[in-house]
């Protein structure tokens, strides 16, 4: 199958600190990436890498992202703003900032549509609503302000901006850290499912194996920048050789059912 | 809200009590009195005459019971008559507030004009050529002496190049003039008072608009933005400038008692016919009635106008507008 995104010997230095070191990943159509790690191993620079977002002062970038085979440090900034949110989009971890407080989120949704799309009014408050009614959030939201919604509304008014355009690459970046547990299954299995329906690529940034159990198909481990074990899940989950993959696999909670949960994501 | 702005209007009434205290405490602390001036050295005026016209105006008694007498006529909105010509101080404060108002008005017009695209435009090309340029000019506009570069004003552009009126705002012949004529020789003497009391502010406010858009710029919902796909131009109007204008509303508010002290200079260099001139010919003459008139009045305005700035600072954040933080 051919790839949709890979990321070529990706080198960041920040500051004069390396933040990626030869980062090699390859995302296939329709499969769900994860990428591991605890915080600090890079894996948010990677994320911004590929959007290329990562601060312009600051970052040194060597390395190739390709997006269906172009490289997007090649790309213009038209290029670029087309791409951004069109058909690569991004949630952010932290639903509590990433709106913009004193814009309506109904505007924050549609805003991404009118700049991607030449469509009429009309057309895009009817994208509104079907993007609400997919996300599960009734029309009414739309006229509300950020600090009116709670943590979970927020991410989910976040993953219809990522999916107004119907993006080719979705990149959550540990979308349900800053929820509670209920809130973060329901967010989950949200994007499963849409997952599902759409069949998109998702690029799913964690520290958190058990939520990499329940979603991925592939799995990169991240230590300090460097990707240090990856595979198809089951291989990775079965038989790890990395030392530190084996240590995070067994810091997932074994709790009451998890042993008969994990067949069942299969 | 509507609690919010009851509650910030009954705040002006202990403020307006406490800083007319301090201004008549100290306006008494001053050295000198009112009848020396009126009197000079006169000698057809005695001693004793001198007296009674202390005790005419119970300048004789302590401070603290004049100050309680000033404000018991206050109450019924007597702010007495000046102690020079006996004119109501309330008259010769509505007559030369226009002038005042007029100056003041357009030159906060202009600083927020120029200063707030300076400041945009800086931020968001950080370091360019144009941000530098700026750092300097912000730099000398911190450093430079207003009333110093008022005088500098006048010299170059009134007498040197002869371009424009250095004093009054409309003098006697205006009355000949047909209106658009008039309009025209008003903005000319408008000039240079503007330039003087904008200069000083406009820096402050530009370096202030600077940080505060490079602060939002640095939040995570720009990143979003950005994500999204939008053009720079959309992300600046849309995202970055409504949530600064939330701070630099609030400075505007806070510029105010700054430029109405301003107005004291500037309208005693330019002969500008306001209430900043009023209040500085009054402190000259120990014109007790006046000096506190005029003060309690610029007070009154610079509380309302930081009360207007907070209520627009509601209106632009829809946290304060709607509903509490949940």
């Amino acid at each position: 199958m051919e790839n949709i995104l890979k990321i070529k010997d990706l080198t960041v230095t920040i500051g004069g600190k390396e933040v990626l070191s030869d980062v090699d990943l390859t995302l296939l159509p329709g499969k769900i990436s994860a990428i591991v790690g605890e915080s600090g191993s890079g894996k948010t620079m990677m994320s911004l890498a590929i959007l290329d977002l990562l601060p312009d002062v600051a970052a040194r970038i060597s390395g190739e992202i390709l997006f269906r085979g172009k490289n997007i440090f090649d790309m213009d900034n038209k290029e670029k703003q087309n791409m951004r949110g069109n058909s690569i989009s991004m949630v952010f971890q932290e639903p509590f900032t990433a709106l913009n407080p004193v814009m309506r989120v109904g505007e924050q949704i549609t805003e991404t549509i009118a700049a991607h799309k030449i469509i009429s009014e009309e057309k895009i408050q009817g994208c509104l609503k079907g993007l609400l009614k997919m996300v599960k959030l009734s029309e009414d939201i739309a006229s509300c302000y950020p600090h009116e919604l709670s943590g979970g509304m927020r991410q989910r008014i976040m993953l219809a901006i990522a999916l107004s355009c119907d993006p080719e690459i979705l990149i959550l970046d540990e979308p349900t850290t800053a929820l509670d547990v209920s809130v973060q299954k329901e967010i989950l299995d949200l994007v499963m499912g849409i997952q599902k329906e759409r069949c998109f690529s998702i690029l799913f940034i964690t520290h958190d194996f058990s939520i990499v159990n329940m979603v991925a198909d592939e799995v990169h481990v991240m230590k300090n920048g460097r990707v240090i074990e990856k595979g198809a899940k089951e291989i990775i989950f079965k038989s790890p050789e990395n030392e530190y993959t084996r240590h995070l696999i067994d810091c997932i909670p074994k709790l009451g059912d998890e042993r008969e949960r994990l067949p069942e994501s299969e | 809200m509507k609690r919010y702005i009851a509650k910030r209007l009954l705040l002006i009434i202990p403020m307006l009590i406490g800083i007319s205290f301090i201004m008549f405490t100290v306006m008494h602390l001053a050295p000198g009195d009112t009848a020396s001036i009126k009197y000079g050295m006169n000698p057809e005026v005695s001693g004793s005459a001198r007296a009674n016209f202390d005790k005419m105006y119970d300048l004789d008694k302590p401070v603290l019971v004049q100050y309680g007498l000033w404000v018991k006529r206050l109450i019924s909105l007597d702010f007495g008559s000046s102690l020079i010509d006996d004119q109501a101080v309330m008259a010769k404060i509505t007559s030369r507030l226009p002038a005042t108002l007029l100056l003041q008005i357009i030159s906060l017009f202009i600083i927020f004009l120029i200063a707030v695209p300076i400041g945009v435009i800086s931020a968001v090309k950080r370091n360019s050529f144009f941000d530098r340029i700026m750092t300097i000019f912000v730099f000398i506009g911190y450093a430079t002496p207003s009333f110093w570069l008022a005088l500098l004003l006048i010299l170059f552009f009134g007498f040197k190049l002869g371009w424009l009126p250095i004093s009054g705002m409309s003098p006697w012949y205006t009355a000949y003039l047909d209106s658009f004529d008039r309009t025209k020789d008003l903005i000319a003497h408008l000039v240079l008072p503007v330039v003087a009391t904008a200069f000083g502010s406009l820096a402050a406010l530009s370096r202030y608009s600077r940080s505060s858009v490079i602060e939002v710029m640095n939040e995570n919902y720009v990143l979003t933005a950005r994500a999204k796909g939008l053009s720079s131009s959309r992300i600046v109007t849309a995202h970055i400038l409504k949530n600064a204008l939330l701070s630099i509303i609030t400075i505007m508010g806070l510029s105010l008692p700054a430029l109405i002290s301003g107005s004291f200079i500037f309208e005693t260099i330019f002969a500008w016919p306001g209430m900043g001139r009023l209040g500085y010919e009054a402190i000259m003459n120990y014109d007790y009635p006046v000096v506190m008139g005029v003060g309690v009045i610029a007070t009154f305005l610079t509380l309302i106008g930081i009360f207007l700035s907070d209520i627009a600072y509601a209106f632009v954040d829809p946290r304060i507008r709607v509903g509490g933080e949940k």
